[in-house]
C-alpha cells in the first residue's frame, strides 16, 4: 500500500520528548501526554489558553433546560427526546485584540425643507399668496473617522465550519479561560483538534475581516463612499482551546441538532420540533387573525364615515394586530421546525 | 485506461482525467507517472447504514413527508464518492494607482448647515495598497453537483489519503481533472480576482498596478459522500449525505398524498371564500348585482385569505429538495 506507510505524521514534543501523531497539516500542535504546545517547529507558542468543560451530564442538564424553555405547549418535549450524540470536541481559536482606525469621506443625500409661496384663489374669488414646505434635496459632504478595539476570534481550522460556528465564537468569554491544562479535562475523553492556521496567518486574516467590515460600517450611512482607509494593530494574539458540543437527538423519531457550549453546557443555538398539536393551535391564531384584521377593518370604515377618531385608531390597530397574528400562524403551519438561540 | 505507475495495474480513467488515483495502491499520480505526495481525505465517520438512516430521521421532519417514510423506504442505490477538492494558500498583494472618484459642494442650504444644494463630482488619482491572504477551494471534478461542490469541509482531522479506508466502502474515488498545475493557476486567478474587487471599490478606474501573488501550499483533499436513492412508492428520491458527519447534504422527498390533498384542498377553500369576500365589498365597484357586503373588512381579510390559499395550494403541489443548514 504505497501511502499507508505516510498515514501517520509524528511530531516529537520538544518538553517531554513524546511522540505525538498529527493531521498533515497541523501548525500547532498539542503535546497529548504532557500538553505542552508548540508549533510544528518545536517553537514555545505565547499564551496557551483553555476553557475548562463540564462533562456530558451537565451538559445534558442544559440541553434538558433549553428544551424546557422552547417547549411551549408541547408537554412532552423533554421526555420524548433521545439524544444520540452528545460528544465533546476542544477547537482551536485564535483571539486577539484589533484596535482599528479608518478615515472616510462620502456623501449623502438629505432633504431639506424649503419655504415657498404660492398664489392661490379663494371660493370667493379673492387671490391671497400662501406659504407651503417643499422638500428639496440637498448634498451633505461627510468626512470621519472609525475607531475600533474589538475581540476578534478565529476557527484556526482551514475552510472548515459547523452548526452555530458564529454564535459560539461570540459566547467564549475570556475571562473565564485558564492555563490550558490537559489534565483537567482529560477524563471527558474529549476531542483534541490542532491547529491549521497559525498566528501570523490568523493576524493577517483578521486585518482584512476588520477592514473590510469597517468599509462596510462607512459606506451604509453614505450615498457613495469615496474613500475608506483603515489601519490596523492586532495585539495580545492568544491561542485557545475551547470545548464545543453538538447535540443530536431524535424526537417522534425525527433528527434534530443542537449547538452547546462546552463550558457553561448551555445551548448556544438548537432545533425544535414542532408538534401536530402546535401547527393546529398557530393555524387557529391565524384563523382567527384574519377575523379580526377583517373586523378591524369594518371598525375603522365605520369611524370614518361617523368621523369617530377613536374607532378609526382602535380598527387601524386591529388590522395591524390582525396580520400580523395571520402571518405568524401560517407561518408557523409551514414550517419545518424552529431555530432558537440559548 | 492508465497503468499505474507504481503497482503496474491497469484501472479506468475518464476523458478529463489528469491527476490519476490508483484503485488498488491508493498512490495519486501525474497522467505521467509522477507521484503526488500532498493527497488528504477525511475519514469516513458514518457508515452505509448510519447515512441511511440518519438520511430518513433527518427527511422525516420535512414538511409533509409521510410517517412510514422509515419503514417503507427501500434504498435502491448506496455509493460512497470521493470528491476531489484543490485547496490552495495564497498570499496576494497589490499595489494599485488609479482614478477615484470625490467631490466638490456647491452653494450652502441656508436651513440646513452642512448640506449643499450642488455637488459636482470629479476624479482624483489614488493609490493604495491590499494585502490579503486568500483559502481558495476548487473542485476538482467538472461533473459536480452545485451543493457537494459548496459543502464546508468538516471539522474533522484531515489525513494522508489511505486506500484501504476509501475500500472498506466500497467507495468510488473520482480522479482529478485538474493538475496540480492548473489548480495553482485557477487560484491565482481568483485572487487576483479578489484583489480586483477590493482595489475597485477604492478607486473606479485601474491605470496601473502591481500584483505580488504568491500560490502557497496547495493539496489535493478527498472528502467521501453517500449518493443515495430510495424507492418510496413507485418514485425514486435522491440524496448526498456527508459521509464525515452526517449531515444531510440535498436530500429529495416525497410528501405524502393526504398533505397534498389538505395543502390544495384548504388552499382552494380560503382562496375562494378570499375572492368571494373581495367580490362582495368591490360589489359597486364593479357592478355586481349583490348588495355591497363588508367593504373594507372584507378586501382585507379577503386578501389575506387569498394569499395564505395561494401559498398552501403551492406548497401542496410542489415537490421540492431539502439542504441541511451548517
Amino acid at each position: 500500500m504505497g501511502s499507508e506507510a505516510e498515514a501517520a505524521d509524528m511530531f516529537k514534543c520538544p518538553v517531554c520528548n513524546g511522540n505525538v501523531k498529527t493531521g498533515p497539516d497541523d501548525v500547532v500542535i498539542t503535546c497529548t501526554y504532557c500538553g505542552s504546545t508548540s508549533t510544528i517547529e518545536g517553537k514555545a507558542i505565547g499564551d496557551h489558553l483553555m476553557e475548562p468543560a463540564v462533562d456530558a451530564d451537565e451538559r445534558m442538564q442544559g440541553f434538558n433546560a433549553f428544551l424546557d424553555k422552547n417547549k411551549g405547549m408541547n408537554k412532552s418535549l423533554v421526555k420524548g427526546v433521545k439524544v444520540v450524540e452528545n460528544r465533546l470536541i476542544f477547537v482551536p481559536i485564535w483571539t486577539s485584540k484589533v484596535k482599528a482606525d479608518s478615515y472616510y469621506k462620502g456623501y449623502r443625500t438629505v432633504q431639506v425643507p424649503v419655504q415657498k409661496t404660492r398664489t392661490v384663489r379663494d371660493s370667493d374669488g379673492h387671490t391671497r399668496t400662501e406659504t407651503y414646505t417643499d422638500y428639496e434635496t440637498g448634498y451633505e459632504p461627510v468626512q470621519d473617522e472609525l475607531h475600533t478595539d474589538t475581540d476578534e476570534r478565529l476557527l484556526a481550522r482551514k475552510g472548515a465550519r459547523f452548526y452555530g460556528l458564529e454564535e459560539y465564537l461570540d459566547c467564549i468569554n475570556l475571562a473565564k479561560t485558564v492555563q490550558y491544562d490537559f489534565e483537567k479535562i482529560k477524563d471527558l475523553g474529549p476531542d483534541m483538534l490542532n491547529a491549521e492556521i497559525g498566528s501570523e496567518e490568523f493576524e493577517k486574516t483578521v486585518h482584512g475581516r476588520v477592514a473590510d467590515r469597517h468599509r462596510s460600517q462607512a459606506a451604509s450611512g453614505l450615498t457613495e463612499l469615496f474613500d475608506c482607509r483603515t489601519t490596523t494593530n492586532v495585539r495580545g494574539t492568544t491561542y485557545l482551546q475551547a470545548p464545543f458540543s453538538l447535540i443530536r437527538y431524535k424526537f417522534q423519531g425525527d433528527l434534530y441538532k443542537a449547538a452547546i457550549d462546552g463550558n457553561t453546557g448551555k445551548v448556544i443555538l438548537g432545533e425544535i420540533p414542532i408538534t401536530r398539536g402546535q401547527r393546529i393551535m398557530w393555524t387557529l391564531m391565524g384563523l382567527i387573525g384574519i377575523i379580526v384584521a377583517g373586523v378591524g377593518g369594518e371598525v375603522f370604515n365605520i369611524g370614518m364615515t361617523a368621523d369617530v377618531t377613536m374607532q378609526m385608531v382602535l380598527g387601524i390597530a386591529a388590522v395591524i394586530i390582525g396580520i400580523i397574528m395571520t402571518f405568524a400562524g401560517f407561518r408557523v403551519l409551514i414550517m419545518t421546525q424552529r431555530t432558537k438561540k440559548g | 485506461m492508465a497503468r499505474c505507475a507504481f503497482c503496474d495495474a491497469d484501472f479506468e480513467t475518464g476523458p478529463g482525467d489528469v491527476l490519476l488515483i490508483c484503485p488498488y495502491c491508493g498512490t495519486a499520480q501525474t497522467k505521467e507517472g509522477v507521484k503526488f505526495k500532498d493527497h488528504y481525505m477525511i475519514r469516513v465517520h458514518f457508515d452505509q447504514h448510519e447515512a441511511q438512516t440518519t438520511l430518513l430521521d433527518w427527511v422525516s421532519k420535512q414538511l409533509g413527508v409521510p410517517e412510514d417514510l422509515p419503514v417503507a423506504a427501500n434504498f435502491v442505490k448506496y455509493q460512497q464518492i470521493w470528491y476531489p477538492f484543490w485547496i490552495s494558500r495564497v498570499d496576494a498583494q497589490t499595489e494599485y494607482r488609479g482614478l477615484g472618484r470625490d467631490a466638490n459642494f456647491y452653494n450652502e442650504w441656508p436651513q440646513r448647515r452642512g448640506a449643499y444644494k450642488r455637488i459636482e463630482f470629479f476624479m482624483k488619482p489614488e493609490s493604495g495598497a491590499f494585502t490579503r491572504r486568500h483559502e481558495i477551494n476548487i473542485a476538482a471534478v467538472k461533473d459536480i453537483d452545485e451543493d457537494v461542490r459548496n459543502q464546508p469541509i468538516p471539522t474533522r482531522a484531515k489525513e494522508y489519503f489511505s486506500h484501504a479506508h476509501a475500500e472498506e466502502y466500497d467507495g468510488k474515488v473520482l480522479h482529478s481533472n485538474l493538475s496540480e498545475e492548473q489548480a495553482k493557476q485557477m487560484a491565482r486567478q481568483i485572487a487576483l480576482d479578489r484583489q480586483t474587487k477590493l482595489v475597485l471599490q477604492e478607486v473606479s478606474k485601474i491605470e496601473s498596478r502591481d500584483d505580488k501573488i504568491d500560490v502557497g501550499e496547495t493539496f489535493l483533499i478527498h472528502v467521501p459522500v453517500w449518493e443515495l436513492e430510495y424507492r418510496y412508492g413507485n418514485k425514486k428520491y435522491k440524496a448526498s449525505v456527508s459521509a464525515p458527519t452526517g449531515y444531510v447534504i440535498e436530500s429529495e422527498y416525497p410528501r405524502s398524498m393526504a398533505f397534498r390533498a389538505g395543502g390544495i384542498g384548504a388552499g382552494l377553500i380560503m382562496l375562494l371564500i378570499g375572492v368571494g369576500l373581495i367580490l362582495l365589498a368591490l360589489s359597486d365597484v364593479i357592478g355586481l348585482p349583490l348588495p355591497t357586503l363588508f367593504p373594507v373588512g372584507g378586501l382585507i381579510s379577503g386578501g389575506l385569505l387569498a394569499v395564505i390559499g395561494l401559498v398552501l395550494m403551492y406548497k401542496g403541489a410542489s415537490s421540492k429538495e431539502a439542504k441541511e443548514r451548517v
